[in-house]
């Protein structure tokens, strides 16, 4: 098992390091060169010489497999260099943004798990009942309706025709002068609506997912054998296919976490929420090259991490898939 | 040879193939559908933010001035009185160019309301209609292309080229697929065919794992080393038997995607990085709507409808296919 972690572990750490070396060369390589959003995109203004110091400062006259070596060698001690569009050193632009985002991920995965689960579990045990059809086409409903128009009809409703939520941003402005409980009160408030969207617009791949992966179980040989003995249905249920059948749904999780990000970086940047995904938007559109690279760096690596917590929670769920990981070469 | 048999077609396979047949119609006959031209405003002024389905006399001027909207329009002795923005103003009958034989100009109904620029929202969803259509199917062949290209590469090449080609597919995957498109479509801001390159060559790696699953089961048939045995090559054998029985899972594996791609522009376009101005998109027409005022909930519901229903008759395809050719096998 540790031999099998370790390899795992570092075949993760090559394919984080080749998708960095191919955004680095990406960002470089494109015509609105770093040089440009340096000068705030008006490189032309420049003279000659005010640009070859500006090349100088940020280290852009040496080769670009030196920059790269010298951009690698610092982030690898924790330096991820200053960030362009904000002056401020990258990793505390990102550390200032994380809590946001984490906070608003998991409130909505909390969101899908309450409503997918059951939704799910319902849905197989009534395969093929007019209430299966039913969660089966809500299911494709929502995944077929983009998150941004869910996220503006929201809006629309939940702040505009009925004001029950603020429409935008993590607080209000006078929020950090208020008492601890007020304050937690008011972070909650502008959580709900951005959480439930997110939540609500990730149930549409869950909910399929928990009733074929239930159903799969429930057509197993050893299920029947359960029937067979005579254990009631809710036994079979609960006791017997439950467990395999929630190891790929956990499973689930971490591998949708790429689509989490997607929908994370849509809602954040319509509600303005304060995290990563609004973060990598602006950086991207400000050429912030050293921005864009350590965010890249973090989702690479934690969609990285997600596949191999999900491989290694899947194993631990089910025997079989342990065996199964143990035996490949 | 497959047996021919009139077969009924699965319900959910017809609907969707009703759905995208009237949505191709629409599409291919936009012009006719939608006289006017979707970037084209009525009447900024008293045009704009008209809500649906209301009327208004289309007034067109001799000598090159721009039409303008009327809501009501009387005839005084030689005189045209049109009532707009809660003014009365008169013009001689002769200076209007589209007088019927009423002696009163066209009225017409905006079925789905106009813009804040007053530009016919019918006319912008059903020319929108092209893009998403033309951007989702032309993203899917190539992704089709690519991924069925290193799926048989990879199972047929085996050892080295299997290893490193699926390595790529786990690099390509490990990233947040909307993050790696908004960084590559900011930094080089492609125009249409650049997008459909861009979303293609970021999709097909589920279609090359399939592919490759499926080559690497057919190879072991005993049809396969049959044909072998009879020294038929290499090539040959996966023109003629491995391709066929391959590529079915591809096929519903690419319905699906046709619907991802199409979500994947429109929120592409909706964060302002689609196809530039003056073409209309969905994406594009829903960002309209944070322009303006809340009030104006026409602009995002309806381009969301189109673009739900799009998603859903694509996977209704996919779904039919993959029951109808699971039957057969």
């Amino acid at each position: 098992m540790t031999r099998y972690l370790l390899r795992r572990l570092a075949a993760s750490l090559l394919l984080l390091l080749l998708l960095v070396s191919l955004l680095f060369v990406l960002l470089h390589a494109v015509p609105g060169d770093p040089l440009n959003a340096l000068a705030g995109g008006q490189l032309e203004r420049l003279t000659a010489d005010q640009r070859a110091r500006l090349e100088r400062v940020y280290g852009l006259d040496r080769p670009i497999g030196v920059q790269y070596l010298a951009w690698l060698a610092a982030a690898a001690r924790g330096d991820w260099g200053i960030s362009i569009s904000r002056q401020r050193p990258v990793a505390r632009v990102i550390g200032e943004a994380l809590p946001a985002t984490v906070l608003l991920a998991l409130t909505a995965v909390a969101i899908d798990a309450a409503i997918s689960l059951p939704l799910g579990i319902w849905a197989a045990r009534r395969r093929g009942a007019a209430s299966d059809r039913l969660v089966r086409g809500l299911g494709l409903l929502l995944y077929a309706l983009p998150s941004f128009w869910l996220a503006l009809m929201a809006v629309y409703v939940f702040a505009y025709l009925v004001p029950i939520f603020p429409a935008s941003h993590a607080a209000d402005p006078g929020a950090a002068a208020l008492p601890a409980l007020e304050r937690f009160a008011d972070r909650l408030h502008h959580l709900a609506l951005p959480a439930l969207v997110l939540g609500v617009a990730t149930t549409g791949g869950t909910v399929r997912y928990v009733r074929n992966s239930l159903l799969g179980v429930l057509g197993q040989d050893y299920v029947r054998t359960a029937r067979a003995k005579g254990l009631s249905e809710r036994r079979v249920l609960w006791v017997h296919a439950m467990r395999p059948a929630l190891a790929p749904v956990l499973q689930l999780f971490g591998v949708t976490l790429p689509a989490l990000l997607n929908g994370v970086l849509v809602t954040e940047v319509i509600f303005s929420w304060p995290g990563i995904g609004q973060l990598a938007f602006q950086a991207i559109r400000a050429l912030d090259y050293p921005l864009v690279l350590a965010i890249a760096v973090l989702s690479g690596a934690l969609v990285i991490a997600g596949n191999l917590a999900a491989d290694l929670l899947h194993a631990a769920a089910d025997p079989r898939v342990r065996d199964a990981l143990l035996e490949t070469p | 040879m497959t047996a021919r048999r009139r077969r009924r077609l699965e319900p959910p396979l017809a609907a969707g193939l009703a759905i995208t047949g009237a949505l191709a119609l629409a599409a291919a006959a936009a012009p006719l559908l939608a006289s006017a031209d979707p970037g084209h405003p009525f009447d900024s002024a008293a045009g704009k933010y008209l809500t649906p389905g209301v009327g208004r006399f289309v007034v067109e001027f001799e000598g090159g001035r721009l039409p303008v909207l009327a809501e009501r329009v009387e005839r005084r002795d030689g005189e045209l009185v049109l009532h707009r923005l809660g003014r009365a103003e008169a013009y001689p009958a002769a200076a209007v160019a589209n007088l019927g034989p009423d002696g009163l100009p066209p009225r017409r109904t905006f079925v789905l309301g106009t813009d804040r620029l007053g530009r016919d929202l019918w006319a912008r969803l059903v020319h929108g209609a092209r893009i998403s259509l033309a951007i989702g199917l032309l993203s899917t062949a190539l992704a089709l292309t690519l991924g069925i290209a290193v799926g048989c590469a990879a199972a047929l090449g085996g050892g080295v080229a299997d290893a490193v080609l699926m390595r790529l597919v786990d690099l390509v995957l490990a990233f947040p697929r909307l993050f790696l498109l908004i960084a590559v479509v900011a930094l080089l801001r492609p125009g249409g065919w650049a997008i459909v390159l861009v979303l293609g060559c970021t999709t097909w790696m589920t279609i090359s794992r399939l592919v490759r699953a499926e080559i690497l089961a057919l190879k072991r048939r005993d049809f396969v080393t049959a044909a072998r045995a009879m020294g038929q090559r290499p090539l040959a054998i996966l023109g003629r038997h491995l391709l066929p029985n391959a590529v079915t899972p591809a096929l519903v594996a690419g319905g699906l995607l046709v619907g991802d791609v199409i979500l994947a522009e429109a929120a592409l376009s909706f964060l302002g990085l689609g196809i530039p101005d003056p073409v209309p998109t969905w994406g594009k027409t829903i960002a309209d709507v944070t322009a303006g005022p809340y009030e104006s909930w026409w602009l995002a519901l309806f381009p969301g409808l189109a673009i739900a229903l799009t998603v859903v008759a694509f996977n209704l395809i996919a779904e039919g296919l993959r029951d109808t050719l699971d039957v057969r096998s």
